[in-house]
């Protein structure tokens, strides 16, 4: 874009100096905070997957390069998977950042102002609010970028005669809807805003403004049969990759650019005029006004820039504080955690979650990273549970994909192979072809011993750039073995499969997971899973019957709220020699007396809820089994 | 500078001239190479598989992929008259060209179709037996309406009817869910073959359940959800069923879903008079009647029916789910009287020991299509769903060779009575439905049948929906999808309530539809 007043090189430098500080920030606190691995998780359940899944060929390329923004739609796509990398999806997100940075600077320079000021961290910051909230607006970033790029190079480029300016406007209008949507309305507008405000050229700026308006409703509704909402507002509309609740700081983001254009100009016009003033009154007036002396001060770039930069980091870091969701992220990083197996990172994640935050399926993923580090027996009621803790039941009308991946994991696990199935195809059929679902539906057939069905799921998952290794070499592994025999996940599954059919609505949990283990008597978290059941749903009977079993399962000694469940039974039964006969440590039975004594003194429920919460048992199974909830 | 340039320009020009020459050239001398080729004793694997069937002289280019490992690929197509095609390539995946292709049916109706596969390995061309296809004297119908849809098992985001020429590849959307936001469409029907009186259901939370009747540019939004369809061959009418549909999923077994009809009924309507009835002897309170279907005199009206064996108290699914075996029946017919006669079997599933589903008739009237499999009303998920073919003048019925050990069923008929398209699970481990196309000689034999054939050969390898409900049609659906989509919008006009034996279906689910 042309400069119209060049700045002074020390000014430069500052700018330089403050812009790379800012970004540097920006980049870290991206990849650190915000965390890009976690934006590509949330693909599917922030932001819709199907607007952002990426298929490798040439008919997925084609598609895009048939529809207006379809080539921004198909960059967005293929970087998307790359935020699994954070560092990488950082860098993404940061160059986004300082293009617009860098276009507000380019657009008050040619409203004739220095840049450098303080409102060219605007853009960034949008950015980052979206970002932060865990949705995905690449697209928005780059159609933006896009249209910018478009409006600079008319700002250079375009002639200057009606003649060729009747022709370039429209070519550039086409172009731009073709390239990046519907949010090539945005060039029109800046056109309008540069040529009536900047240049004071009337009809280039209303030609533009035609134009641009038009372009979408003869390409898009007219040609293309878009309806009139797709071919304009999509920039309006929250887009594909950003949710509702984000959908102003896109609208803010669109706006910025037409509003900091309209501001500089007119800004540049009130200087203009008050230096004219100022030189009219100089020869009159000896001292400034107050408003004139503040105007100065104002203007003053040079003895303000510093308390201006400052003010604008505490800003920044005020918006980032107030912006950020932290229950979110620890949701979404539990989530990540558990189904990439680190399941340790999991709990040291869900540790950060408030109690009154837990969602059912956040519980599900504490259940089974307790399960897999081995601590279910032993934590389990350190954490939030209620009585109302379902780990089996997936609502039928869950808006995102995260329920029905972790139950058709948890089933594929437990060994209800069918069961898994059904839910990974519910992802597959309301979510999109999800990479992780790929590879699960491929092991699942893998496992039911339909290798052509798994072969299927595999071809479509090596069209998926980074997990094309993957799918080859399970292929070749099919293609050597067809039963996969020598697999350990397939041998291990089948193993525990169900094999007995039944059909019912709604099975019981318990009746299932006996059917498992009488599938398989070795079925550790069926048996796991069945305890917790018992003890969940307040049956500790039930559990002292199974505590015979669990060295079967390569127990040493009885977990902690297993042992608490002998209390409790012994207390309900009083047959207190069952303590003994389990060697139930005097700690536990320590509590059972304490909780007696603070139920038999405390004057309410309440009080006695928090007596026992303030005697340390508010983490205990006896608690729970009394107040029906835990981890307090 | 200049002169640099012009050079630079010469030089590309050069070339782009000799790579060309190149590319012409290389097949032929390869061509020369495969004269001397060794012959191997046994057909060359071809992926899909189009070797030994009988293929419509108007079908597509059949492209395939060689399954034989080999650094160079030569395949010769010929048949008694016209230029035979050759097409020479280092990829294992043979593009056919289409004018040549089209020319080459069209000049040897009624005769066979040779190809000839030869490989280059190791230096050496190996030439495999000539695969021979016959080429039918008859056309298949011109276009093919089906439904794409996931594997669903109760949420769906995309569920849509599309229709493809059969000459080419070329698709199109004839209804998309997505424009009734998220909606189903589905039971699709035409009279005839007719694509120009079509009748096609919609299931959308916000739009309702309703049906699109289309007859040319007439487009009305029936207010009432008609099941499976079945237009009177006189256009004037159209019977359909009315079916309470219980899903339910098996916790072990190679199939997940299931589906039982809990009551249904078949009733008609009269788009002459807008009126909508049930028929008499097919709404039984004590059976489940469904899957219409008229004989090309619209004098009889064939159907499915199946005892009731449960109580309004038994849970769903009852226990006896697996018992449910419907009878093939028939009833007459007066189209002019609007009268009904006695319904009659057809053909018992006592005798059959098999649940009888979804008759269809020949055009010509001579021959019955239908599946049977173990139990149940719906045999797209019953592995045990096979094709069988009866011949109405002696009522002998058989089952037709070209069954697999997955599920066939949602057969339709080429308006000439020699084409049939089905949906068949066979590839792809019995998971996902995809069409197939066979020729049904004069005595009612069905041919080998193969895949719909698609652009890419590897096109099936790695989709992940399902082809089902194919139905042939003489031509292309003359209404805008963006037509239908606004009448599917719209407020229905052609509204009636029935009531009567059979309860209506229940439309809080939108699931219920939503099935393959």
């Amino acid at each position: 874009m042309r400069s119209c007043r060049p700045s002074s090189p020390g000014q430069h430098s500052h700018v330089g100096l403050d812009t790379g500080i800012f970004f540097l920030l920006f980049y870290v606190h991206v990849w650190l905070i915000v965390d890009p691995r976690l934006v590509d998780h949330a693909v599917g359940i922030v932001s819709s997957y199907s607007s952002l899944s990426f298929t490798t060929g040439w008919p997925f390329f084609r598609e895009h390069l048939l529809r207006p923004g379809g080539i921004v739609e198909y960059v967005t796509r293929f970087s998307t998977p790359f935020f699994c990398w954070g560092w990488l999806g950082a860098l993404i997100v940061t160059a986004v950042a300082w293009g617009t940075c860098f276009s507000i600077d380019a657009l008050t320079r040619l409203a004739g102002l220095s840049r450098g000021i303080a409102v060219r961290l605007g853009p960034p910051l949008l950015l980052l609010m979206l970002y932060a909230g865990y949705s995905q607006p690449l697209r928005v970033g780059l159609s933006l970028l896009v249209v910018l790029a478009g409006f600079g190079f008319y700002t250079r480029a375009a002639p200057r005669n009606r003649t060729t300016l009747s022709v370039v406007v429209p070519a550039m209008c086409f172009a731009l809807y073709y390239i990046a949507g519907s949010a090539s309305v945005l060039f029109p507008v800046l056109v309008a805003v540069y040529e009536l405000l900047v240049r004071r050229q009337w009809f280039a700026g209303l030609a533009g403004l035609f134009w641009g308006l038009a372009v979408p409703a003869i390409l898009g509704t007219a040609w293309l049969g878009f309806p009139l909402r797709n071919a304009y507002a999509e920039f309006l509309a929250p887009v594909s990759g950003v949710t509702v609740a984000d959908w102003p700081y896109v609208l803010a983001l669109h706006l910025y650019f037409p509003v900091v254009l309209t501001g500089a100009a007119l800004w540049k016009a009130m200087i203009a005029r008050h230096e004219g003033n100022a030189r009219n009154a100089a020869s009159r007036t000896p001292s400034p006004s107050l408003s004139a002396r503040f105007q100065r001060f104002l203007l003053a770039e040079e003895s303000s820039r510093r308390m201006k930069t400052a003010a604008v980091f505490l800003g920044v870091a005020g918006i980032v504080w107030f912006n950020h969701v932290p229950y979110a992220k620890v949701v979404l990083k539990t989530d990540y955690c558990c189904r990439h197996g680190k399941w340790s990172q999991a709990l040291e994640a869900a540790a950060k979650m408030p109690s009154r935050q837990y969602s059912s399926r956040f519980n599900r993923n504490v259940v089974l990273a307790l399960y897999h580090t081995g601590r279910l027996g032993e934590e389990m009621f350190c954490y939030p549970q209620t009585n109302n803790t379902d780990l089996y039941t997936v609502s039928e009308v869950e808006d995102d994909v995260l329920p029905y991946l972790q139950v058709a994991r948890f089933f594929m696990e437990i060994g209800e192979i069918n069961r898994a199935e059904r839910y990974a195809c519910e992802v597959l059929t309301g979510t999109g072809d999800l990479p992780v679902v790929l590879e699960q539906l491929a092991t699942i057939n893998m496992v039911k011993n339909r290798p052509q069905t798994a072969r299927v799921f595999l071809n479509a998952l090596s069209k998926k750039p980074l997990h094309c290794r993957t799918a080859q070499e399970r292929l070749r592994e099919l293609g050597d073995d067809l039963r996969m025999d020598d697999d350990p996940t397939v041998s291990r599954l089948r193993k525990v499969m169900l094999t007995r059919d039944s059909v019912s609505y709604v099975t019981g949990v318990e009746a299932t997971l006996m059917r498992l283990l009488a599938r398989n008597r070795r079925n550790k978290m069926a048996f796991d899973f069945l305890l917790v059941h018992y003890l969940i749903t307040g049956q500790p009977n039930q559990v002292v019957a199974n505590l015979q079993y669990l060295e079967d399962f390569g127990y040493r000694r009885i977990p902690r709220h297993f042992q608490e469940a002998v209390v409790a039974h012994a207390s309900a039964t009083g047959d207190w020699s069952l303590t003994d006969e389990y060697g139930v440590a005097p700690e536990i039975l320590g509590q059972q007396v304490l909780l007696t004594q603070i139920l038999a003194s405390a004057p309410s429920e309440d009080e006695a809820v928090k007596a026992a919460i303030a005697a340390g048992l508010g983490d205990s199974y006896l608690f729970y089994l009394r107040f029906g909830r835990s981890g307090l | 500078m200049k002169k640099n340039r012009r050079r630079h320009l010469i030089l590309l020009v050069l070339v782009v001239a000799a790579s060309t020459a190149a590319w012409a050239v290389v097949p032929r001398r390869r061509s020369r190479d495969a004269d001397s080729a060794a012959k191997v004793a046994s057909l060359p694997r071809i992926h899909p598989d189009y070797s030994e069937i009988v293929i419509p002289p108007n079908i597509a280019p059949m492209n395939f992929e060689v399954c034989e490992s080999g650094s160079r690929f030569l395949v010769k197509i010929s048949s008694e008259n016209g230029d035979p095609i050759e097409i020479g390539t280092r990829r294992s995946r043979i593009s056919i060209p289409a004018d040549p292709w089209r020319s080459l049916l069209q000049a040897n109706r009624g005769g066979d179709l040779r190809i000839d596969v030869y490989v280059e390995a190791a230096g050496q061309w190996w030439r495999y037996e000539t695969i021979v296809n016959r080429i039918a004297e008859a056309d298949i119908s011109p276009y093919l309406a089906y439904r794409r849809i996931g594997p669903v098992h109760y949420r769906w985001t995309r569920v849509g009817v599309y229709q493809r020429e059969m000459g080419t590849y070329r698709e199109s959307v004839v209804l998309d869910g997505m424009s009734l936001e998220t909606g189903c469409v589905n039971c699709h029907s035409f009279a005839n073959n007719d694509p120009a009186k079509m009748l096609i259901g919609i299931r959308s939370l916000r739009f309702g359940n309703a049906a699109i009747l289309a007859v040319g540019d007439r487009l009305e939004k029936i207010g009432a959800k008609l099941g499976y369809t079945a237009w009177h061959p006189s256009g004037r009418l159209a019977a359909y069923s009315i079916n309470n549909v219980c899903q339910f999923f098996h916790a072990a077994g190679t199939e997940v879903r299931d589906v039982i009809d809990v009551d249904a009924a078949i009733a008609y309507c009269r788009f002459d008079n807008g009126s909508m009835r049930l028929v008499p002897h097919a709404a039984d309170k004590t059976r489940l009647e469904s899957y219409p279907a008229w004989s090309p005199d619209g004098q009889y009206l064939y159907y499915c029916s199946a005892p009731i064996l449960w109580t309004e108290s038994d849970p769903m699914p009852p226990p006896q789910y697996a018992d449910v075996k419907y009878d093939l029946m028939r009833i007459r017919y007066d189209i002019d009287t609007d009268r009904w006669g006695e319904p009659e079997t057809v053909l018992s599933s006592q005798e059959t020991e098999l649940s009888i589903l979804q008759p269809r008739i020949s055009p010509d009237g001579r021959f019955l299509l239908f599946c049977m499999c173990r139990y149940g009303c719906f045999p797209v998920y019953q592995p045990t769903s096979d094709l069988y073919m009866m011949d109405l003048a002696t009522r002998e019925y058989a089952r037709l060779e070209i069954n697999s050990e997955f599920s066939e069923s949602w057969h339709s008929w080429s308006s000439n009575s020699r084409w049939i398209a089905f949906s068949s699970r066979r590839e792809n481990g019995g998971f996902f439905t995809r069409c197939y196309l066979s020729f049904v000689d004069e005595d009612g034999r069905a041919h080998k049948p193969f895949v719909l054939p698609q652009d890419d050969p590897q096109f099936y390898d790695s989709f992940l929906e399902t082809i089902s409900v194919p139905e042939l049609i003489d031509g292309p659906i003359p209404v805008a999808a963006k037509a239908l989509a606004d009448v599917a919008r719209s407020k229905p006009v052609l509204v009636d309530a029935i009531t009567g034996a059979s309860k209506p279906a229940a439309n809080s689910d939108p699931w219920q539809t939503v099935r393959e």
